[in-house]
């Protein structure tokens, strides 16, 4: 712990004392995609250093956007790049990356999702009352200096290939690196 | 007062988080001790302006209504 200076009781730390935070997102599903890249973006513009990591499911949002039947899904080789193990690919993992849904305008509801009608009736009330759709949160995140970690063990098993199929910039790290982050980290939460 | 405002940043129409986080860019471009005056509708615009002055030691010199539920703060940037 770095020592502190002056009274530690100011609400405020110094510019080089920031507080950290780490975001654990393994839900696909836009509900709570929104609440946290809302917290992200929030906590890093209030003055923390906001960390968030992607497992399983929770990578969905940083895809780029592939309607389900796109021949992007379907008729590609699985991906290459950091963290991925080709040779102990199998045939399934085509199919399972056919079915996953890919990028931020294509998750569905938790609930109240009605075959997609759901996520499509929530962007518009979102719209109407000024909220920033799941894709500009995602941006803005970024542009405000979160971190976007993806598990490697998922990147292999659903063949991501980083950076190619990623809207914005990830590192791929594994449960070790996510240990040091949360033990350093005064906010750890998972949506 | 007027003339001492160093920048001026209208948030009306978008609601949270995104009036802290424009607001934090762009006292992130201004000089210690320059004023900032933020004008939202948010509902909880004020309450939002005045969490992240505390939280990054800003001073909140100013807070006036205006019409259509529009509050305008002014923001002296921390020394």
């Amino acid at each position: 712990m770095p020592p502190a200076d002056g009274p530690s009781a100011a609400p405020h730390p110094p510019a080089n004392a920031r507080r950290k935070g780490t975001i654990l997102l393994v839900s696909g599903e836009l509900d709570k995609a929104l609440v946290a890249f809302e917290v992200a973006a929030g906590f890093q513009a209030m003055g923390m250093d906001i960390s968030m990591w992607f497992v399983l499911y929770g990578a969905n949002c940083l895809l780029k956007p592939r309607a389900l039947l796109s021949p992007g899904k379907w008729w590609r080789r699985l991906g290459a790049g950091p963290g991925r193990v080709p040779e102990t690919d199998v045939g399934l993992q085509h199919l399972v990356r056919g079915l996953n849904p890919s990028g931020a305008a294509h998750l569905p509801l938790s609930q109240l999702n009605f075959g997609g009608i759901g996520p499509w009736a929530i962007r518009r009330i979102m719209r109407a009352k000024g909220m920033a759709p799941l894709e500009d949160l995602i941006h803005r995140a970024r542009d405000l200096g979160v971190r976007f970690t993806i598990c490697q063990i998922c990147v292999d098993a659903m063949a991501f290939a980083v950076p190619d199929d990623l809207i914005v910039p990830a590192e791929v790290k594994g449960v070790s690196t996510y240990y040091l982050e949360v033990a350093a980290a005064d906010y750890n939460v998972a949506f | 007062m007027a003339d001492s405002i160093d920048k001026r940043l209208d948030v009306c129409g978008v609601c949270c988080p995104l009036p802290i986080i424009r607001l934090g860019e762009s006292i992130a471009a201004l000089k210690p001790g320059q004023t900032l005056e933020i004008l939202g509708n948010d509902p909880v615009f004020e309450a939002s302006v005045r969490d992240f002055c505390h939280a990054n030691g800003h001073t909140i010199l100013a807070v006036r209504p205006l019409d259509h539920r529009c509050i305008a703060v002014l923001i002296r940037v921390r020394a």
